[in-house]
């Protein structure tokens, strides 16, 4: 049996994890220099999605429609990561950007998606988490943790695409900010 | 353009922290299907047709 304050934590946690790994996705791109590409920024977007799914079960208590916002933004996210890695499926293809662990970047954003995938639909099985009705709910420091960084990482997202595209289209092979380098 | 769908979502996680679900859901879905219309134009770009 599921009780809902076990399933508000478990869904602030699952937004802390998604916030590591678009930590790690932060930390090649301004550590490692790797400019996103923009299927790259996609995934990102995906992975915020779901991250914004978790957070509404976590304000108003689990409901149906966190988690459908959740599971179809991993559907997206696994559609554009697919496609990246089909992109790059050719033998001697080195593929985009350093690999992690084997993998690149877009591989592992496959797999994520596949796992949340998985365990949102699993989530949806454990049918007492929805006895009450979805409404404002008080908020401990783990959600309120969790509602921090999900917004920071948003926040950050925005402003470094915005300096690596500015208001337009992000070119398809990005080499340099636009903003930055005043092109 | 992409930077806008994240402010979208920046806003989507304020707005869930206000107390209001269906904005927020509305908001978070909306930014996938921005993002899915951005994806089916870079899709196309296989058909010669730029990003």
């Amino acid at each position: 049996m599921m009780s809902i304050a076990f399933a508000r934590n478990l869904n602030a946690i699952a937004a802390i994890l998604l916030c590591g790994v678009l930590g790690g996705a932060f930390a090649a791109q301004f550590i490692g220099q790797e400019i996103p590409c923009p299927l790259c920024l996609l995934q990102r977007i995906a992975m915020l999605g779901i991250a914004i799914g978790a957070l509404i079960n976590v304000r108003f208590g689990p409901s149906t429609a966190g988690y459908a916002v959740s599971l179809l933004s991993a559907l997206f996210g696994a559609c554009v990561s697919a496609r990246q890695i089909l992109l790059h499926i050719l033998p001697d293809d080195p593929g985009y950007g350093d690999p992690v662990l084997g993998m690149q970047l877009y591989t592992w954003a496959l797999v994520v998606f596949f796992i949340t995938l998985l365990l949102g639909a699993a989530m949806l099985l454990l049918a007492s988490q929805f006895r009450e009705p979805p409404r404002p709910r008080a908020l401990n420091k783990l959600h309120q943790l969790a509602f921090f960084l999900v917004l920071v990482i948003a926040a950050g997202n925005a402003l470094a695409t915005f300096a690596e595209c500015g208001p337009g289209v992000c070119p398809a092979n990005p080499e340099s900010y636009r903003l930055l380098d005043g092109s | 353009m992409m930077a806008g769908i994240f402010l979208l979502q920046a806003i989507a996680i304020g707005v869930a922290w206000r107390g209001d679900r269906g904005p927020a859901a509305g908001l978070a879905l909306g930014s996938i299907v921005l993002a899915a219309l951005l994806f089916s134009h870079h899709a196309s770009d296989e058909l010669g047709l730029s990003f």
